[in-house]
C-alpha cells in the first residue's frame, strides 16, 4: 500500500500532527491531491494570525492568499484588529464557522479596534458567539459595537494607558455609562461575561444592568464592590461560576451569594483581602452545589491583596467540594484538616501552596480521608518530607499528579524505608477525642505498586536532591511520562550518564527529563540510551 | 491437567487464515468490542477482507505489548494532552521495521478495527517522516507523482523566492 492509497480522512489525521507552516508551505506543494486535503476543514479549526504573520515574515502575500482560502473553515481566530480587518474585507465568503475571536494586540500593531472592523464582523460572521477584546481608554466607543454583535460570551480587558489625567477618565466614565445604558437590552442577552480592569471603574456599569441570563461572571479588579454583587444577585440567578479575584468585596457579598446563587458550582475568591473566615464559613454552609473553591492568598508579605483566611473557614458541611485551592494560609492545624477532609470525601484535586504548617501527618490525614484524590500540590511547604508523600501515595490509588516544588524536606526520593508505614487517623470524632493520636499500622506490601500509577513527577527547586534519587524514582514509578527537575541545583547536577541510562531503562514511557531553569533544557532518551 | 479457558474471538483475514485472539487483547478494538463479544461463542470467524495476515499479526503483537496501558481519557482536555505525547522508542522501532507499505497497511487496519492508540502513534510516525522536508523530498520518500501544471509550478517557485529574501 502506498501513502495515497490511504482513505483521505486518514491522510488528514496524519496532517493534523503537522504545524500550520508545514501545511501551507509543504503539503500544499506536494501534489494536487495533497493540496486539496491541506485545506480540509478539521485542519483549520483554530488560527493564530498574529503568530503566523510574525513567524513567516517576508512571504506575507502568499500567506494572506492562503489564509483567505481556508478562513471559511476556521472556528476560532486569534488576531490583532489590524490584521483581521483586511482578511474580513477581502473574504468573499460568509464565515459561518467562526464562533470565537480573540482580538489580541501585539507590540508592533496598534490597539485600536475600528468601526470598520465591527462592521465587518457583523456582516461576515453571523455565528460569532464569543469575543475577547483588550482595549484602551481611547477606544471606549467600540464598546457600543461589541454589544451589537449578539454575543453569548464577552471578555473585556481594559488596559491603562499612560498619560490620561483623572479628569479625562472621569469624563469618559460618563460616556461609557451612558452608552452601556443604551445597549442594556443587548448586554442582557450575554450568558458569560469577563471583565478586567485594575485602574478604573469603566466597566462597573455593565454589571448594573440586571443581567438575568448570566451563567458565568469573571470580574477581576477593585471596581467590584459589594453594591455590584448585590445588584447582580438581587433575585435568584442561574449563575454557576463566579470568579471575583482581586475584588473589593466583603462578607456582605458572600452573604448575597449564599442567599441567591443557589446553583453555584465554581467560586474563586483569590486575593480578596476584605473577606473573613466568617463569610466563607457561612457561604460554604449554605452552598450545597459548590464543587470548586479557590481561597488563595497573596504570597507577598505587604501586598494590599492579603487576607487572613484560614482553613477552618470552610464548613465541613460542604460535601460537594471536588477541587480546593488554598495558598499561604497562616494556620493549618491538623484537627481542622481532619474535620474538613473527613466530610469532603470526593475531593479530587487539592493545592496547599506556601502552607508552612502542613506536615507529613497532614498528608496522612488527607490520604486516609480522600481516597479519590487525583492531583495534589504541596509546593513551598517546607515541613513535608518524602515519608508524607509516600503515605499519601499509598492511600490514594488513582493519584496522577503530585507537585512538591521548593520543598526543603525532600532530599532523596529513593530513601524507601524497609517497611512502608501507613499512618491512619481512625476517625474524625476519635481523632478529636484522642487529641490527634495517630496509629501506625504494619506495612502494606502493595504500597510500592501504587507509585506505578504516577505519570508526572515535578520536583523542581528541590535543592538537596541526590543523583541516586533519580534511580529510586524510576524504580518506583514505572509508568512515568514526565519528570521535571527544574532549578534543582546541587547534588543532582552531577548525575552521571550511567544513572540516566538506568532511569530511562526503568521507565519505558519516559522520553525526556526537564532540567535547568529553561524549559528547553532537556535530557533526551535518544541521547542517553 | 487443567487448561485455563480464555475467552477468544476468531478473525479471518484476506488470505482466509483464521486467527484466535484473546478477548483481553481484542478489548483494544474500540467500537468493535460489542460486535466481537456477540461472536464470542460462535464457531464462525468474523471475516475482515481488507486486512492481511501479516498486518493482523503485527496488530496482535502491538495490542499484547500495550495490554496494560491505561485507557485513554474520556474528556476532551485530557485527550488533547494524550495526543501530544511523544511516541515511545519501542513503538517507533516496531512501526518502522517492516517498511512503508506495511506501515500504511497497519494504519488502514487500525482504522478499520478502531484501535485509537495504534492509529495515533502510527500517524505520528508518518508525520515525523514528513516534518522538515521540502515538497520534492516528500515526493521522493513516498513515491508521489508531481502532477502540477507548469503554471502552478511557477507560482510555487515565485512564493519560495520570497522566503529566501
Amino acid at each position: 500500500m502506498e501513502i495515497n492509497d490511504l482513505p483521505p480522512e486518514l491522510l488528514v489525521t496524519i496532517f493534523q500532527q503537522l504545524s500550520k507552516e508545514d501545511l501551507i508551505w509543504t503539503i500544499h506543494n506536494v501534489c494536487t491531491y495533497w493540496r486539496h486535503l491541506a485545506q480540509a476543514g478539521n485542519l483549520w479549526t483554530d488560527l493564530d494570525i498574529n503568530r503566523l504573520i510574525i513567524e513567516n515574515h517576508g512571504k506575507q502575500d502568499a500567506l494572506l492568499k492562503y489564509l483567505l482560502s481556508i478562513l471559511i473553515h476556521v472556528q476560532y481566530v486569534k488576531s490583532s484588529p489590524d490584521r483581521l480587518l483586511p482578511l474580513l474585507i477581502k473574504s468573499k465568503d460568509t464565515l459561518r464557522n467562526i464562533r470565537r475571536i480573540d482580538l489580541v494586540p501585539t507590540i508592533d500593531s496598534f490597539y485600536l479596534s475600528s468601526k470598520e472592523l465591527f462592521k465587518g464582523l457583523s456582516a461576515k460572521c453571523p455565528n460569532l458567539k464569543s469575543l475577547h477584546l483588550k482595549f484602551l481608554s481611547e477606544s471606549l466607543s467600540v464598546l457600543r459595537q461589541v454589544f451589537d454583535l449578539n454575543l453569548e460570551n464577552v471578555t473585556l480587558i481594559h488596559e491603562q494607558n499612560i498619560g490620561n489625567t483623572r479628569d479625562i477618565i472621569s469624563r469618559e466614565m460618563e460616556t461609557v455609562a451612558k452608552l452601556l445604558k443604551e445597549k442594556a437590552n443587548e448586554i442582557r442577552k450575554t450568558k458569560r461575561i469577563e471583565l478586567q480592569s485594575f485602574s478604573s471603574d469603566f466597566l462597573a456599569p455593565v454589571l448594573e444592568l440586571n443581567l438575568s441570563n448570566l451563567t458565568r461572571l469573571t470580574a477581576f479588579g477593585n471596581f467590584i464592590k459589594d453594591s455590584t454583587i448585590h445588584t447582580i444577585l438581587l433575585s435568584e440567578t442561574n449563575i454557576t461560576e463566579l470568579y471575583l479575584d482581586f475584588s473589593n468585596i466583603t462578607d456582605q457579598s458572600l452573604n448575597d451569594i449564599a442567599e441567591n446563587a443557589k446553583h453555584l458550582k465554581y467560586l474563586s475568591l483569590k486575593c480578596c483581602s476584605r473577606i473573613t473566615d466568617k463569610g466563607v464559613a457561612m457561604l460554604t454552609k449554605s452552598c450545597k452545589t459548590l464543587e470548586r473553591l479557590n481561597i488563595r492568598n497573596s504570597t507577598a508579605t505587604d501586598s494590599p491583596f492579603s487576607s487572613n483566611l484560614s482553613l477552618g473557614a470552610i464548613s465541613p458541611i460542604c460535601t460537594s467540594l471536588k477541587i480546593l485551592s488554598a495558598q499561604n494560609l497562616p494556620t493549618f492545624d491538623i484537627a481542622t484538616l481532619t474535620a474538613l477532609t473527613h466530610s469532603c470525601r470526593i475531593l479530587t484535586s487539592i493545592s496547599f501552596n506556601y502552607c508552612c504548617d502542613l506536615s507529613d501527618m497532614s498528608l496522612g490525614v488527607i490520604g486516609q480521608n480522600c481516597p479519590v484524590l487525583l492531583s495534589a500540590d504541596f509546593s513551598q511547604c517546607p515541613e513535608i518530607t518524602l515519608d508524607g508523600v509516600r503515605i499519601l501515595l499509598t492511600c490514594c490509588l488513582g493519584m496522577e499528579n503530585i507537585s512538591c516544588m521548593v520543598c526543603d524536606g525532600i532530599t532523596n526520593f529513593c530513601e524507601m524505608p524497609p517497611k512502608v508505614t501507613v499512618t491512619e487517623v481512625v476517625s474524625h470524632e476519635h481523632a478529636q477525642r484522642e487529641k490527634d493520636r495517630v496509629i501506625v499500622r504494619e506495612p502494606d506490601e502493595e504500597g510500592k505498586q501504587k507509585y506505578s500509577k504516577l505519570r508526572n513527577v515535578n520536583l523542581s527547586y528541590c535543592y538537596n536532591l541526590k543523583p541516586e534519587a533519580l534511580i529510586g524514582i524510576s524504580e518506583l514509578c514505572k509508568n512515568l511520562h514526565m519528570l521535571i527537575l527544574r532549578f534543582c541545583e546541587g547534588p543532582v547536577n552531577d548525575v552521571s550518564v550511567d544513572i540516566l541510562r538506568r532511569v530511562f531503562t526503568n521507565c519505558c514511557y519516559l522520553e525526556y527529563i526537564l532540567v535547568g531553569p529553561e524549559f528547553n533544557s532537556t535530557i533526551h532518551r535518544k541521547d542517553i540510551v | 491437567m487443567y487448561k485455563k479457558i480464555v475467552p477468544q474471538i476468531k478473525l479471518e483475514t484476506y488470505e482466509k487464515e483464521v486467527f484466535e485472539i484473546d478477548l483481553d487483547i481484542a478489548k483494544k478494538f474500540g467500537k468493535l468490542v460489542p460486535v466481537l463479544q456477540e461472536l464470542l461463542n460462535d464457531d464462525k470467524p468474523l471475516t475482515i477482507k481488507t486486512i492481511n495476515s501479516g498486518t493482523l499479526k503485527k496488530i496482535i503483537t502491538w495490542c499484547t505489548y500495550h495490554k496494560d496501558d491505561p485507557l485513554p481519557p474520556e474528556d476532551d482536555d485530557n485527550r488533547m494532552k494524550h495526543s501530544t505525547e511523544e511516541v515511545s522508542s519501542w513503538d517507533d522501532k516496531f512501526l518502522q521495521e517492516d517498511g512503508q507499505a506495511a506501515l500504511f497497511d497497519l494504519i488502514s487496519a487500525a482504522h478499520t478495527l478502531d484501535i485509537d492508540g495504534l492509529l495515533d502513534v502510527a500517524c505520528k510516525v508518518v508525520a515525523t517522516m514528513i516534518k522538515g522536508k521540502a515538497p520534492e523530498e516528500i515526493r521522493k520518500v513516498f513515491n508521489i507523482k508531481n502532477d502540477f501544471t507548469q503554471q502552478e509550478e511557477d507560482q510555487v517557485r515565485k512564493e519560495n523566492d520570497w522566503c529566501e529574501d
